[in-house]
C-alpha cells in the first residue's frame, strides 16, 4: 500500500504567479534561503548546492510577513522517491530550507491502519506552526502543524477509496489518495462544528446506561483496535481544540460487518450549554455512512436554552439515527 | 371569472359545513377583469392556490385568476412552501426526517435542520447559490390522537400515524368539515411494522399464543411459570395509554386490566427496559425492538405464525401494524405534494427498508415455497374439502406465484383494511406501469371454515371478484386486455391460520394474488 503513496502539489493561481516570479530567480542560479518570522533564535541555515531540476514552478506556500533572506550558497533540493510523484504534477526542486535546515518539500503521506484506519503524516517543514484543513468527502477539520511543520493523525476511512486533502491558508494544497479494504465493514457517525461548541456523540452498545462499559463518548473513546477486534465502537476526535474558529469533527465508527451479534446502538447529541452558546443557534454538521454509503449531509442548528441555563446540557436523541446491527 | 366562480362553487360545497369565525379582513381576492371579489383572511397560498377563510367558510381560489390586494397578499416572487408535519413519534422520529432529508437530496436542494429539542424541529431546504428557501418544513412529533387533534383544527399538511382512525374520530372528521378522509389517498400506508412481544435475550420463553398474550393483559396471567417459564413474577411493560401504538394493541389483542405496568414515552425507552430484565413482557414493536427478542406468536393449533418482512407485507402475521400518513382533504403545497409522491419511489422504499421497517413493494413466492400451507391444506382435508378440491387448487395454480399483496377485511364487514386499501392503489399503479403486461393476474378467495364449504366458497368468489373490480378501477390508464385478470376461489381449502381464534379467522378470510407466466392460455 505504501508504493501507492503519491502527493501532488497544487498552487492557487495568485500563489503560483508569486511564486513563478522565484522560480525565475533559482533558475538563475541565485544562491537562497529563507528564515520565517516565527523561526527560532539561533537557527542557522544550511548551505547546499542548487540542483535546478525540472525547471518547474515551486509551490511552497508563503507567509506573506515572513522575512526572505538570500544567502550566498545554493540549495540542493531532496531527490523524490522513485514514482512517488504524480505523472503530471509538477516535480519541483526545493531551493529552500526550513529553519531547521530541512528542505521544504512538502508531503502528505497515508496508509491504511487497523480498525478500518487511515494513518496519515503531513510534512510540511516551511510550514511550522500554520493553519491547515484536512478533507475527507464530506469530513473537514482544521489543525496546526507543529514548529517544525509536522502532523500526524489517524482517521476513519469513509469509504474504500479514501482521497484526502490538505489546504493551508493561503490557499496551497497537498493531496494524497489510497484505497482502504476494510472501510465497508464500518459505520460512521460524524458531528462537525466550528470552534467551541461543546458538541459530543453519545453512543450506548448494546443496552449499556450511561457510565456502563458500553457507553462511548469523548471522555472513554476507546481505540480503533477495540471495532479491530469486533468488541465495539470507538469516538475519533479531529481539529484542534481550544482555539476559536477552527473546524472540529467526532466520529463515531462501529465494525457493524464483523459483529457476531445483532442488536441496537443508540446515539444521541450532547451541547454544554455555556455562556458563549446560551439563547442562540449553535451550528453543526451531521452525517451518517453506512456500509461505506453516505447518507445525505445535515446542517443543524441547535437552538440553545437561555443562558439561565447555562452548565445543563441539551440532550438530543433524534438527531442521530441509532445503529441497527445485524448479525453476520 | 368562471375558474373563480368554479372553485367557488366547489368550495362552498366542501365547506360549507364549516361554522365561519369572525376575522379580519386582510385580504381581497378579485376576479381578473373585474366583477366577482373576496374578502376575508389569508389561510393559505401554495405558489397556486389560495386559501382563504371567509364568511362562507374557507375557500380555495386559483391564483392565475384573480388579483390579491391588501395587507395579508403573500409576496409572489419570494414565495417559500410553509409545511407542517405531525403526529406519531414512531415514524416521526427517525424515518420521516430520514426520506424528506432524502427526497431534498434527490431534488439538489441544501438542507438545514433547526432544533430545538427532540419532539420539535423544522427543516429549510433553499437551493444552492440562492439565498431565499424553497420550502420549510416543521415536524411536532407527539401521539397518534395528537396528530388527529391537530388534523381536525386543520394545522397540519401531513399527520403520521400509528393506526388508523378510529369511526368516533372520522365522525368528528365529518364534523369539522373533513369529510372523506378515509378514501385511500387521504389515509396511505407508507410502511409496515409488527406489533411484538419483546422479551430480554435471556428470557428461556421462546413463543406465546395471541391467546396467552390476551390472558397476561387481562390480568388472568401473572406469572412465568403460566407461560413456560420459571416461577417468578411477569413485569410488564406498554407504552402510554394514549399512544397510537398502545391502542392498536389494545384494539388487536386486548386492553390492560387494571395490572401494574410501567408504562413508557418511546418505543426505544420500552425496549431498553425490556432487554436489561429478564422478567419483563413489553408490548412493541418489531422494528422498534432494540436490544429485546420479539416472542414468536403461536397461532390456536400450536404452529408459529411466520414472522419477517415477507408476512407481514401478506399480512399472514397477525399483528401487521400499518403506519400512515393522512393529509386534510385540500390541496397541499406542491413540495408537499413531490415528497407524498416520492415515498412511493423504489428509492423511497428502499430507505424504509433500510431502516429496518417493511416497505410495501411486492415480493413474489412459487407454490413450491408455500409447503407449510400446503401441508396445512392436506391436514384440514376431509367431508368438507374433498381431495378433488385440493386437486384443483394445486392445478390451477401451478407455475404461479403468490405475491405478497394480500387483501384482507376489517373485522366482520365486507371492507378492506387500511394495508388492503392502499395495496389496491400499489397494485393499479404497477399495473399501470406495465409490470404485469402479458402476464395473468389470479385474484384467489379464501375463506374461513365458519359455516358450510359450499357457502364459504360462493363467499371467497364474492370478494375474489370484488376485489378484482377494484383493482381494475384503479388502474385507469390500464390498456383493456394488457393483463389478464381473472377469479378463482377455493373457500376454506388452504387456511394460514387455525379458525379457533377470531384473529385466525380474520386471516383466513383473504384474496391473494398470483401471478402467472407470460402468455399464460388457461382460465
Amino acid at each position: 500500500m505504501a508504493s501507492q503513496r503519491r502527493y501532488s502539489l497544487i498552487a492557487s493561481a495568485t500563489v503560483l504567479t508569486a511564486l513563478l516570479a522565484m522560480g525565475v530567480m533559482q533558475s538563475d542560479a541565485i544562491a537562497s534561503r529563507f528564515v520565517t518570522a516565527s523561526a527560532p533564535q539561533g537557527a542557522t541555515p544550511a548551505h547546499q548546492p542548487v540542483e535546478t531540476a525540472h525547471g518547474g514552478a515551486l509551490s511552497v506556500p508563503r507567509d506573506p510577513e515572513a522575512s526572505v533572506v538570500f544567502g550566498a550558497a545554493p540549495l540542493r533540493a531532496p531527490a523524490l522517491p522513485e514514482g512517488s510523484a504524480e505523472p503530471d504534477a509538477r516535480r519541483t526542486a526545493q531551493p529552500v530550507l526550513s529553519a531547521f535546515g530541512l528542505p521544504c518539500t512538502p508531503r502528505l503521506a497515508a496508509a491504511p491502519a487497523p480498525g478500518g484506519m487511515v494513518a496519515v503524516q503531513l510534512s510540511a517543514p516551511c510550514e511550522p506552526e500554520r493553519f491547515f484543513t484536512l478533507t475527507q468527502g464530506d469530513l473537514a477539520f482544521t489543525d496546526m502543524t507543529s514548529v517544525t511543520g509536522d502532523f500526524a493523525v489517524t482517521l476513519p476511512a469513509l469509504s474504500q477509496d479514501v482521497a484526502l486533502d490538505v489546504r493551508f491558508e493561503d490557499g496551497s494544497r497537498l493531496s494524497t489518495a489510497l484505497r482502504v479494504e476494510d472501510a465497508a465493514l464500518f459505520d460512521h457517525v460524524i458531528l462537525q462544528w466550528q470552534g467551541e461548541a461543546g458538541l459530543s456523540i453519545h453512543a450506548l452498545e448494546f443496552g449499556a446506561r450511561y457510565g456502563e462499559k458500553g457507553h462511548v463518548s469523548a471522555a472513554s473513546p476507546r481505540d480503533p483496535s477495540f471495532a479491530a477486534r469486533a468488541l465495539g465502537g470507538f469516538i475519533t476526535e479531529l481539529g484542534a481544540r481550544d482555539l476559536n474558529h477552527t473546524r472540529r469533527a467526532e466520529i463515531y465508527s462501529f465494525p457493524s460487518g464483523l459483529m457476531g451479534r445483532s442488536g441496537l446502538v443508540r446515539l444521541s447529541v450532547e451541547a454544554e450549554v455555556t455562556p458563549a452558546n446560551c439563547g442562540q443557534d449553535l451550528a453543526a454538521r451531521s452525517t451518517q455512512i453506512r456500509a461505506g454509503a453516505a447518507e445525505p449531509s445535515v446542517e443543524i442548528a441547535l437552538a440553545m436554552p437561555d443562558c439561565s441555563a447555562v452548565g445543563d446540557y441539551l440532550v438530543l436523541k433524534n438527531l442521530l439515527r441509532d445503529l441497527k446491527i445485524a448479525r453476520n | 371569472m368562471a375558474i373563480l366562480r368554479a372553485a367557488f362553487s366547489a368550495a362552498l360545497f366542501l365547506f360549507v359545513s364549516l361554522a365561519a369565525p369572525a376575522a379580519a379582513q386582510d385580504v381581497t381576492l378579485s376576479a381578473k377583469g373585474g366583477g366577482l371579489s373576496v374578502s376575508g383572511t389569508l389561510l393559505s397560498f401554495d405558489g397556486e392556490f389560495y386559501r382563504v377563510q371567509t364568511e362562507f367558510g374557507p375557500l380555495v381560489l386559483d391564483g392565475s385568476g384573480v388579483d390579491c390586494s391588501g395587507p395579508g397578499c403573500p409576496d409572489l416572487e419570494t414565495f417559500v412552501a410553509r409545511i407542517t408535519v405531525a403526529g406519531d413519534e414512531m415514524l416521526g422520529a427517525e424515518l420521516m426526517p430520514l426520506l424528506l432529508e432524502a427526497y431534498a437530496q434527490e431534488r439538489g436542494l441544501k438542507i438545514r435542520r433547526i432544533v430545538s429539542d427532540d419532539r420539535n424541529f423544522h427543516y429549510v431546504l433553499w437551493e444552492e447559490g440562492s439565498g431565499s428557501p424553497v420550502a420549510e418544513i416543521a415536524f411536532h412529533l407527539g401521539t397518534t390522537v395528537q396528530g388527529f387533534g391537530d388534523l381536525l383544527r386543520d394545522q397540519a399538511d401531513i399527520v403520521m400515524a400509528a393506526r388508523e382512525m378510529t369511526r368516533e374520530e372520522l365522525a368528528a372528521a365529518r364534523e369539522a368539515g373533513l369529510g372523506g378522509l378515509k378514501a385511500a389517498a387521504r389515509g396511505r400506508v407508507i410502511a409496515l411494522d409488527g406489533l411484538a412481544l419483546l422479551v430480554a435475550p435471556e428470557n428461556p420463553v421462546q413463543g406465546l399464543s395471541l391467546a396467552q398474550a390476551r390472558a397476561v393483559r387481562a390480568g388472568l396471567v401473572a406469572n412465568w411459570a403460566d407461560l413456560g417459564g420459571a416461577d417468578a413474577p411477569i413485569v410488564l411493560h406498554a407504552l402510554a395509554a394514549d399512544s397510537g401504538l398502545e391502542q392498536a394493541i389494545s384494539n388487536r389483542l386486548e386492553p390492560l386490566g387494571g395490572i401494574a405496568v410501567t408504562r413508557h414515552q418511546s418505543l426505544a425507552s420500552l425496549a431498553d427496559a425490556v432487554a436489561r430484565d429478564p422478567l419483563a413482557l413489553g408490548f412493541g414493536t418489531l422494528t422498534e425492538q432494540g436490544n429485546a427478542r420479539p416472542l414468536d406468536l403461536i397461532g390456536a393449533c400450536g404452529r408459529a405464525f411466520p414472522k419477517g418482512a415477507h408476512a407481514i407485507k401478506a399480512e399472514d402475521y397477525p399483528l401487521t401494524l400499518p403506519l400512515l400518513l393522512y393529509t386534510p382533504p385540500r390541496r397541499l403545497p406542491k413540495f408537499a405534494r413531490g415528497f407524498l409522491r416520492y415515498l412511493n419511489t423504489a428509492p423511497a422504499q428502499a430507505l424504509i427498508r433500510a431502516n429496518g421497517f417493511v416497505d410495501l413493494d411486492a415480493e413474489r413466492a412459487p407454490l413450491s415455497g408455500q409447503g407449510d400451507r400446503l401441508a396445512a391444506a392436506i391436514l384440514n382435508a376431509g367431508a368438507e374439502v374433498p381431495l378433488g378440491e385440493l386437486q384443483r387448487m394445486v392445478t390451477a395454480l401451478a407455475g404461479y406465484e403468490r405475491l405478497t399483496t394480500t387483501f384482507r377485511f376489517e373485522t366482520g364487514s365486507s371492507v378492506l383494511d387500511a394495508q388492503s386499501r392502499t395495496n389496491v392503489l400499489l397494485l393499479a399503479e404497477a399495473l399501470e406501469a406495465g409490470r404485469y403486461d402479458g402476464q395473468t393476474l389470479v385474484f384467489v378467495g379464501f375463506s374461513d371454515g365458519e359455516g358450510a364449504a359450499a357457502t364459504n366458497r360462493q363467499i371467497s368468489e364474492n370478494r375474489a371478484r370484488r376485489v378484482r373490480d377494484a383493482v381494475r378501477r384503479a388502474a385507469r390508464a390500464l390498456p383493456e386486455g394488457g393483463v389478464r385478470m381473472r377469479t378463482e376461489a377455493f373457500g376454506e381449502a388452504m387456511p394460514m391460520a387455525c379458525d379457533e381464534s377470531g384473529i385466525g379467522r380474520q386471516i383466513n378470510r383473504r384474496v391473494e394474488v398470483w401471478v402467472g407466466p407470460k402468455m399464460d392460455q388457461d382460465g
